[in-house]
């Protein structure tokens, strides 16, 4: 099955079905969302900080209701042994587009690479999949997670919209993922390609708002499984 | 080129597309088969992609003349009877495979999932891929993104890709700005004849 087939289908009914569905959050750690962090303070927070509380409210409705949330978490370094020539490139050319004042940033151990305190706490049993390049799927093990809980429908919400979470939606697609993107609970420094990338998921995936996302888990008239 | 961390880093474009370490990727180019929304859609315009394939023709040519690895990616369905989709315009008959070029066969959206391309890429010592072909927000930003995440320098050819929704070619091509090295065929062509000279 190719998910994307699903076309948009941000409009007419949605539902999802709690024991198949999955949230999965990308790179929701300190230094990019902490005034704290290496990179946040010195980036437009506009879109970033307005994602929290709906993650946040997102997390405790699946916590609450028994839905697995995983937390992806970008690992890397100038020094990493998975850093690459063209990965020091990356990282040489975003510093100094987006004008990072730190050469360094979610370095592995470090408080900045863990997941942002008050979002961690919204879904205590969440499971953490570490990864060194962008789609939270590549050379991890994050499709054993979902596979191990035969999931069939991922809810992503994370930063950024233009990068690791849309990374991370086309391998979900690709790997036959029905994908849920919660268009207020992602967010990016680009308020630009923030919206860009919204625009191309609204066309081939299903975009909805935390608050619909919320009311589906949170339904009491949950539909029993049937096979996908 | 510079060395940072014990590693050189190539970081201008003639060094990245040196024929002897790249490959120019077309995706999409192929009338049957297709899986991925993008293409051939209902309230799609052609009119872009169909301007587009001159510009790939001339891309193609100067990339043989100069000896660059030719990989074709087409896409088919894993699925028995799994619904597909035609390209909706006719292709000239100068994109077409040749003897030394490489056919990837994929039933993903990004050319490398489900497919032999980056063992392929690796067995022939590629570092750069460049990415032309259809459609810009389906195959092309996917697998020219996917380059990048595989450590693969990864050039767009901008004029060169297409796609059916000018407002999703546009967002597609303001994202990949940001990921991919994104330059002109005329730029390409350049460097790449004065290699073969």
């Amino acid at each position: 099955m190719i998910a994307d087939s699903q076309g948009g289908a941000g409009c007419g009914s949605f539902s999802l079905q709690r024991e198949r569905t999955a949230v999965v959050v990308v790179d929701v750690q300190n230094d990019y969302y902490s005034l704290d962090g290496a990179l946040a303070p010195s980036q437009d927070f506009s879109v970033m900080g307005a994602s929290v509380q709906p993650q946040i409210d997102l997390l405790s409705a699946a916590t609450d209701t028994g839905v697995l949330v995983v937390f992806v978490r970008a690992v890397g370094s100038m020094g990493h042994p998975t850093t690459s020539a063209t990965k020091i490139l990356e990282r040489v050319r975003s510093n100094q587009s987006y004008a990072f004042d730190t050469p360094e940033w979610v370095v592995e151990g470090t408080w900045g690479s863990e997941v942002l305190a008050e979002v961690r706490a919204a879904a205590p049993q969440g499971v953490e999949v570490v990864k060194n390049r962008t789609s939270g799927f590549l050379n991890t093990n994050l499709d054993l997670v979902l596979g191990a809980h035969s999931i069939s429908t991922v809810v992503v919400t994370g930063m950024a919209t233009d990068g690791c979470v849309a990374a991370t939606v086309r391998d979900a697609a690709d790997h036959g993922y029905r994908v849920v993107v919660v268009r207020d609970a992602v967010g990016s420094y680009r308020p630009d390609l923030h919206a860009a990338a919204l625009e191309i998921f609204a066309d081939r995936y299903d975009v909805r708002s935390s608050a619909e996302v919320i009311a589906q888990l949170t339904t009491h008239d949950a539909p029993v499984p049937q096979e996908a | 080129m510079f060395v940072m961390h014990g590693k050189e880093v190539l970081e201008r474009l003639d060094e990245f597309v040196r024929p002897q370490h790249t490959a120019l990727v077309l995706v999409g180019m192929h009338q049957a088969g297709h899986l991925d929304r993008s293409i051939a859609r209902s309230d799609g315009d052609p009119a872009g992609p169909t301007a587009s394939l001159p510009r790939t023709v001339r891309l193609l040519e100067g990339a043989r003349d100069a000896g660059v690895t030719v990989v074709w990616v087409r896409h088919a369905p894993v699925a028995l009877g799994e619904a597909t989709s035609d390209l909706g315009l006719e292709l000239p008959a100068a994109l077409a495979a040749r003897p030394g070029d490489v056919e990837v066969v994929t039933s993903r959206v990004n050319a490398f999932l489900g497919s032999d391309l980056l063992v392929t890429l690796r067995s022939r010592g590629v570092r750069c891929m460049v990415t032309a072909g259809l459609a810009t927000e389906g195959y092309v930003q996917a697998t020219a993104d996917a380059a990048v995440q595989r450590d693969f320098y990864s050039v767009l050819a901008e004029d060169c890709v297409a796609s059916f929704v000018p407002g999703l070619h546009t967002a597609a091509l303001a994202m990949l700005r940001n990921r991919c090295e994104v330059h002109q065929s005329t730029e390409l062509l350049s460097i790449w004849a004065q290699s073969a000279a």
